[in-house]
């Protein structure tokens, strides 16, 4: 039989965890709205006024249609670890490697299309 | 690229690409730093930037053969020596990139004035100033920064609003060009200076000064439905000042200069 008191102490902090969330958690990704949905998505011009053959709803060309989706960690908030290969075939482990070093590190989409 | 690792400061591209696409990619363009190959997206993902507008079991497949599912939201992350984040950059179309220089002035910590990058210039015995841009060109929606950098001689300084009626804020203003999307003015923080002989205290810029406006290359004019592209495009920037000593100033000026900014070529 759990106490009203407990209950309420155990309400409260997970209140707290969601109020103090952890970044990747401060953004619900399902509720990012796409351009598409925003015009019609048969479009070929986007709101930037780039005009390509394929229209806005195909997945290549899917993007927000507002600022508000996720970045990742947050100023003074550091990337996970991981570990990947390079176009080398050396398994990098980022943090090690990056040492004491201030970084750039890119995230894009793709090398070929 | 030569500056970075001059600097120290170590380069890493993350990408779903599979190993062999990346030595492809690397070996073609003499990349000197790493390509990460992130295939399965596991570290897209934990970090958090999962473009979650492609659904999973999206039948399309790119030229290449691959499923757009696994793209991230792209981005840039600047991380200081402990690995945390300084700045990042993050754009909600991919067709919207930060520049090089904007990137490369982040990670060096300071406004760089490369040579090859357009400038103009100002200067007389009480102040001189310098408009310039971060890059050699603008690109189609690739963010770049004017600065006017203003060096005041020794003893003379340069106001920043709030100010009493009478005192002339510095204020630089760029007017509206056709296929420039062109931000608000960023100025840099000021100190408070005495003036005795007034019995105030005043904000003021002394030395050296950066006024960044942030410039971008829009669809208006680099548009591929558009025949007759221009090679450059004019910058009309006006320069509203006032020099004062502690006990003298000189005239409110406004100088005019015109800069000519040229323009990328439009790549897919």
């Amino acid at each position: 039989m759990i106490s009203l008191k407990s209950l309420y102490g155990l309400l409260s902090a997970i209140a707290l965890l969601l109020v103090f969330a952890s970044p990747v958690f401060a953004a619900d990704t399902g509720t990012v709205q796409g351009l598409h949905e925003v015009l019609d998505p048969n479009s070929r011009t986007d709101d930037l006024g780039i005009t390509v053959p394929i229209p806005i709803s195909h997945p290549g060309r899917r993007y927000p249609a507002t600022d508000d989706f996720p970045t990742g960690p947050d100023l003074g908030e550091a990337l996970p670890e991981f570990s990947l290969q390079n176009q080398h075939g050396e398994m990098v482990d980022f943090s090690a490697h990056r040492a004491d070093s201030r970084a750039v590190v890119v995230f894009f989409r793709s090398v070929v299309w | 690229m030569q500056t970075l690792s001059a600097a120290g400061i170590k380069v890493y591209g993350v990408s779903y690409d599979a190993v062999s696409e990346l030595k492809a990619f690397s070996d073609r363009y003499s990349i000197g730093y790493d390509l990460l190959s992130d295939s399965d997206s596991a570290v897209i993902t934990e970090v958090g930037i999962l473009n979650t507008l492609i659904e999973e079991d999206s039948q399309v497949m790119s030229p290449a053969g691959k499923s757009f599912y696994g793209l991230p939201f792209p981005g840039v992350f600047v991380l200081d020596e402990e690995g945390l984040v300084a700045e990042k950059f993050f754009n909600r179309s991919y067709a919207t990139r930060d520049s090089a220089g904007s990137i490369l002035n982040s990670a060096m910590g300071e406004v760089l004035k490369p040579e090859s990058t357009p400038e103009v210039d100002f200067a007389n015995e009480q102040i001189q100033f310098s408009a310039f841009l971060a890059d050699p060109e603008l690109k189609l929606e690739y963010n770049s920064m004017l600065y006017v950098r203003f060096t005041v001689a020794e003893g003379l300084h340069i106001y920043a609003d709030p100010l009493p009626d009478g005192f002339i804020a510095t204020t630089v203003s760029v007017n509206p060009v056709e296929g420039l999307t062109i931000g608000e003015p960023r100025y840099p923080p000021t100190e408070m200076m005495a003036f005795e002989a007034l019995d105030v205290e005043l904000p003021v810029y002394g030395g050296a000064v950066d006024v960044a406006i942030p410039i971008t290359a829009n669809a208006d004019v680099l548009n591929w439905t558009l025949t007759d592209k221009p090679d450059s495009l004019e910058l009309g920037i006006d320069v509203r000042y006032q020099v004062c000593s502690d006990v003298f100033c000189y005239l409110p000026k406004l100088e005019h200069l015109t800069m000519t900014v040229p323009l990328g070529p439009l790549v897919r």
